[in-house]
């Protein structure tokens, strides 16, 4: 059948994730700001880089960041339309959790069936296993997500100067990685 | 226009993750349990568009 052959390779996987890194850095730039555009896409790729093994292909690096954006520009549509919790950050970063982790889930479902390289979250596999991925698994992206957001949100509100911002939020990325894999590893 | 496509961004990404789903689901794989895995993200969707069109 003809359809079989839209399911993308290996090739085509790096494609799309280079194509919506892309998309995500117009969104971020012409929608935000140049400044919140250059710092998130720049921490995001250095967690990326730096996350389990994520050396292998550059598409492992791309990925994190265009997650993590998707579940916190998703979080921000849904927040903003109910009073109730808009302007709340503390929700706004537990959400982004929670839907980081169900963006995951369906990128982990589709990337194993289809025979993509996906990051090593650092999460052991085993128990229940929604659509053939490992709920650790999900949860370990839903804790990458919170604690991404989180760091960014706590620097851009904590009254710091955008160099301070900057140069902490970049020293911070590598302390994060390794407490998002402490945490996944307790998983 | 190209500035409403670009506020589309999202929405377009989420759709395409869920259409990515479906299509290794039930062609790729050849495992159609594996769209429960793309139920949640397309309840997702939804939720963002009518958000969307609220706003």
């Amino acid at each position: 059948m003809i359809v079989e052959e839209l399911v993308p390779g290996a090739a085509g996987w790096q494609v799309i994730v280079a194509v919506a890194t892309f998309l995500v850095g117009v969104h971020a730039y012409r929608k935000l700001s140049p400044f919140f555009a250059i710092t998130w896409l720049g921490a995001g790729l250095l967690f990326g880089a730096l996350w389990s093994g994520v050396a292998v292909r550059p598409e492992v690096s791309l990925l994190p960041v265009v997650v993590f954006y998707l579940s916190a520009a998703v979080t921000k549509g849904l927040v903003e339309t109910r009073d109730r919790v808009r302007g709340n950050h503390l929700v706004h970063v537990v959400m982004t959790g929670v839907f980081g982790g169900v963006i995951a889930l369906a990128v982990e479902s589709a990337g194993r069936s289809a025979g993509w390289v996906l990051p090593d979250t650092g999460a052991s596999a085993g128990g229940f296993s929604p659509g053939g991925v490992p709920w650790r698994v999900v949860a370990g992206w839903a804790v990458a997500s919170t604690a991404f957001y989180g760091l960014y949100k706590l620097l851009d509100h904590v009254g710091l100067q955008r160099p301070a911002q900057t140069v902490l939020l970049f020293a911070a990325v590598p302390f994060l990685v390794r407490g998002v894999e402490a945490v996944n590893a307790a998983l | 226009m190209l500035e409403r496509l670009v506020a589309r961004i999202p929405a377009l990404l989420l759709a395409g993750l869920v259409l990515l789903g479906v299509l290794t689901a039930v062609w790729g794989a050849r495992e159609p349990g594996r769209l429960l895995a793309t139920a949640p993200a397309a309840v997702l969707l939804v939720a963002y568009l009518r958000a969307g069109r609220r706003r």
